[in-house]
């Protein structure tokens, strides 16, 4: 009896000292907006099922350390049934213990085997070899491990090496019973609190990377992710999901060439300035270093926006578009970056002609002119959106060329506008949301005009604004404009064009904005296969690609030229791209070509050529008949 | 009906501009038949004015009080406006400085007279000036009069009149101290210290002529034969980015969007292809010369004259022709 009352007791306690760390852990002033996603509910579903229950991107990003977590967590499912029935005990009284000769009990030791493999595998990565990446060694990671392991041999000592009921037998039950409390205390106040964050953040994330959110409406205050009052249910989900193991930090270009952002700490920053009361979240570095703030500006503004942390993330964090993108706007608006490149992007692009490069509108008139490009007005079906990589870029401007002989071979309808200005990419990927609304507001009244109905454009950057951030404009969203990138414009025509292949090794840049932020990668295979491309891949390609520097505004940023200290993250995107061996790296982003281009000047390589989907796929149209 | 040119120092120095403002002024006077007078605005001004009074000036007005030594709009335009109404000068000339842009537009407030800014020549037809200025981005020139009553404000860009071909005045002209009636209620601006940017070692952006060099010239080895062509023509090294990655040539030498925007009146490209971040870098250059061996490089399409070949056989040939020219 006593023991019973004992167990019962201890049992309310833990539970209770459980449900109040969760709910100190998520119970702060926030915003409902924006609320959490439910629409497509299925996809969703299926995604918690791979990413949680078959742990694909967990073993997909560290095959080892994947497997050996894997094991442990399929074994805490398997264990489900034996946990309710050991508690049942302690309720029922551990006279009424029987010897196990189920043939669950010989599944649950098979488990109870593989979970303490799992276990003291990743106890010791954790603390023998100590990769860097884990950070600081973790005290509750050993509790953690320790009860783990106690836990399983108790099971295996319980289930077999003693004799049901007897005192020993009891001793053991005991400890099991106090391991299993152990835990319901350590999990909430631990990174281990994953295990209930991140299956729910997981099922929330958004469809593609680096999504930014549209202002609250009618909240005259909001201008930007600011205050810690500013987060939103995904935010403060992803805060507490987070399992501390650095596969964004891992993925990070930024990081990866030894710059100092570091997603990972971007996220354990916000989450310790929440749980410490902490009101301004980002700042300068002096601000930092006195306290008054969590994330520093330096960091926020190195992001290239790519996505390749929220790619990496097991546990559904978005770091980019939520959290970094939305925190340089906050700091944007507020009137606190400190960043001389940043003000002279936003000046360039705020006075006409309106583009990131402030090149005058005749460059573009002249190549129009030139090469006799329709003009739209309403009656074609395509809207063809150079975008300024088209417009200005004399690469870009080839791109062009390619395009046009592609969609007239492939009949088309189409027309460029006489005049485009940005549609504000980098303004807003760099904070300044009120650009970006000066520029949209401008562009749609345009799109109204001309009575646009689809657009298609080479730039992924251009077609993200378009089917993402655009929609968000009540008066943009009513046109029910339809976006395409070029890869999916080209892939659809590949049947209906004249083609002779030419078989040549090439090796395709994925564009993060097309991969990532669009999800597209089976496209522009499709146009270089057409091509006669024999394709070999970069170790990160698809999803998985790497940027090539220019994403979030640092193709005009750049302000990374002091000294040789570390490299840059398009010469070693360009390294990587070289040592396929292929003459030419594809690309599907009139970015990428100029920062592959500057890499492989700089590594003395013109004899790797960096061309367009749609410049290689021109090269291979048959020559149209001379009609007499 | 005098001129007055209003110069500018800072700290003891002057600023370059204000000599081709004193053209200028100079320039006016003698078109007009009138007397120039040069006014100077600070504290501590002794040397200035004995520099100024060499000139062909017929007084030199220095406009000397403590709460001068720093500038404020409120200051300069409370002294000025005095000064001007005193000497009853009819046209005041400055140079349009990133100063003058700040307080020109309140002294003719104050004065409730015309200012012609940024104007880039002048010439008098009927008795009276008429000024240059251009619009649209350079594209065309305009020629501008003032109606009404004098005074009559006029600020000089940078590059229109030539400051070198200013001749001392045959004997120094006096120097005349007016009173400054100045409290520092008047001033509703507290200058802080003033803030200093990095200093360059290489100052391109003030270059008149520039040789550029891109990844083309091969190696670090052949920098000598381009420093000499720049030697020969007067002009500044600048190196496009993968030059500087590579550490041939200092990142202070780098032209373009990560490195510094320049407005030569020459750059001559060597070896570069001619990318965007290069090109918005440069695309402030009077007269583009390229050289490169490929044909198609985009360079060609900004520049004014363009040379395919091999820039190992033209840049020596090309420096040993500015040699014996000159």
């Amino acid at each position: 009896m006593l023991a019973r009352t004992a167990f019962a007791l201890l049992l309310a306690a833990s539970v209770a000292y459980f449900v109040r760390f969760v709910y100190w852990r998520f119970h702060h002033p926030i915003q409902r907006v924006p609320p959490l996603r439910w629409d497509h509910p299925g996809e969703r579903l299926w995604r918690v099922f791979c990413e949680v229950l078959l742990q694909t991107r967990v073993i997909r990003e560290r095959p080892v350390a994947g497997l050996l977590h894997a094991l442990v967590m399929w074994g805490f499912f398997a264990f489900a049934w034996v946990s309710a029935e050991h508690l049942s005990l302690g309720v029922r009284g551990l006279e009424a213990a029987r010897p196990s000769d189920s043939w669950y009990g010989v599944f649950a030791a098979a488990w109870a085997v593989a979970v303490t493999i799992g276990i003291l595998g990743l106890t010791f990565r954790r603390f023998v070899l100590r990769p860097a990446v884990l950070g600081p060694l973790s005290g509750t990671s050993a509790v953690v491990a320790a009860l783990i392991v106690l836990l399983m041999t108790t099971y295996l000592l319980g289930w077999r090496g003693l004799e049901a009921g007897s005192a020993a037998w009891q001793v053991n039950w005991w400890v099991h019973t106090l391991s299993f409390l152990g835990m319901l205390v350590v999990i909430p106040q631990s990174k281990h609190l994953h295990l209930l964050a991140g299956p729910v953040a997981i099922f929330f994330r958004g469809r593609t990377t680096s999504g930014m959110r549209a202002l609250r409406e009618g909240d005259d205050d909001d201008l930007g992710m600011v205050r810690f009052t500013d987060l939103a249910p995904k935010d403060l989900l992803d805060l507490h999901a987070c399992v501390e193991c650095g596969r964004c930090t891992q993925a990070c270009p930024a990081n990866v060439v030894g710059q100092s952002l570091n997603p990972k700490e971007v996220i354990l920053q916000m989450q310790r300035g929440l749980l410490a009361g902490g009101e301004v979240i980002a700042g300068t570095e002096e601000e930092a270093a006195a306290g008054k703030v969590w994330v520093t500006e330096r960091d926020l503004f190195q992001c290239l926006s790519c996505g390749a942390c929220e790619e990496a993330c097991p546990v559904g964090i978005e770091h980019v578009g939520r959290k970094i993108l939305d925190l340089r706007r906050g700091l944007v608006s507020e009137g606190r970056t400190t960043s001389d490149k940043v003000g002279e992007l936003f000046t360039t692009m705020e006075r006409a002609p309106h583009n990131p490069w402030g090149v005058s509108h005749e460059a573009r008139r002249k190549f129009l002119e030139a090469e006799k490009f329709p003009f739209f007005d309403g009656t074609q079906e395509w809207l063809f959106w150079m975008g300024c990589g088209l417009n200005y870029d004399p690469h870009g401007q080839e791109v062009a060329r390619a395009m046009r002989r592609i969609l007239d071979a492939g009949a088309v309808s189409w027309g460029v506008l006489a005049q485009e200005t940005c549609c504000g990419e980098p303004g807003r990927r760099a904070g300044n949301e009120y650009l970006y609304l000066q520029l949209s507001e401008k562009l749609v009244e345009v799109f109204q005009g001309k009575k646009v109905r689809k657009i298609l454009t080479c730039d992924p950057h251009c077609a993200r604004m378009f089917d993402a951030d655009y929609r968000a404009i009540p008066d943009y969203e009513s046109l029910g404009i339809e976006v395409q990138h070029h890869s999916e414009t080209l892939a659809r025509l590949l049947p209906s064009l004249p083609l002779e292949p030419v078989r040549e090794a090439v090796t395709f840049h994925d564009p993060c904005y097309l991969a990532r932020g669009r999800g597209l990668t089976a496209e522009p295979r499709a146009v270089l296969a057409a091509s006669g491309a024999s394709l070999i891949e970069m170790a990160h390609h698809g999803k998985r690609t790497f940027c090539c520097g220019a994403g979030g505004g640092q193709l005009y940023l750049a302000e990374d030229a002091p000294g040789h200290d570390r490299q840059r993250v398009n010469h070693r995107r360009f390294a990587e791209a070289a040592a396929t061996g292929a003459a030419i790296v594809a690309v599907a982003c009139p970015y990428c070509p100029i920062m592959l281009k500057d890499a492989a000047a700089y590594a003395g390589r013109d004899d790797v050529a960096v061309l367009d989907i749609a410049e290689i796929l021109a090269r291979r149209l048959r020559a149209p008949a001379l009609s007499c | 009906m005098s001129v007055l040119v209003v110069m500018e120092q800072q700290e003891g120095a002057w600023h370059k501009l204000s000599w081709e403002a004193l053209a200028a002024g100079l320039e006016l006077g003698r078109a007009l038949g009138e007397p120039v007078a040069a006014a100077v605005v600070g504290e501590a001004l002794d040397a200035l004015e004995t520099e100024l009074a060499a000139q062909a000036v017929e007084r030199v007005l220095s406009l000397r009080h403590p709460l001068l030594a720093a500038y404020t709009p409120d200051g300069y335009t409370t002294a000025l406006e005095a000064l001007i109404r005193e000497t009853k000068a009819a046209w005041v000339v400055l140079p349009h400085t990133y100063q003058v842009r700040d307080f020109a537009p309140k002294l003719a407030t104050a004065l409730d007279c015309g200012l012609i800014p940024d104007v880039i020549g002048l010439r008098v037809e009927g008795g009276a000036p008429v000024f240059v200025r251009q619009l649209f981005q350079g594209k065309l020139n305009a020629d501008v009069v003032f109606e009404g009553p004098p005074p009559y404000l006029v600020s000089v860009q940078a590059g229109a009149f030539r400051a070198d071909q200013l001749q001392p005045g045959a004997s120094p002209a006096p120097v005349e101290r007016p009173a400054v009636a100045l409290e520092s209620k008047q001033i509703r601006t507290r200058p802080l210290e003033r803030f200093q940017e990095a200093k360059r070692t290489v100052d391109l952006a003030s270059a008149a002529i520039i040789v550029s060099v891109g990844r083309g010239i091969k190696g670090p080895e052949n920098l000598p034969m381009m420093e000499e062509l720049a030697r020969a023509l007067g002009a500044e090294l600048g190196a496009s980015r993968p030059v500087c990655d590579s550490g041939w040539l200092p990142l202070e030498r780098q032209v373009g969007s990560s490195g510094q925007t320049v407005a030569p009146k020459l750059y001559l490209a060597i070896g570069i292809s001619g990318a965007i971040q290069h090109l918005v870098g440069m695309k402030g250059s009077r007269t583009v010369a390229a050289i490169n061996k490929d044909p198609t490089a985009p360079i060609f399409e900004v520049a004014d004259y363009g040379i395919v070949g091999d820039l190992f056989e033209i840049v020596p040939a090309l420096t040993a022709a500015l040699k014996s020219s000159s």
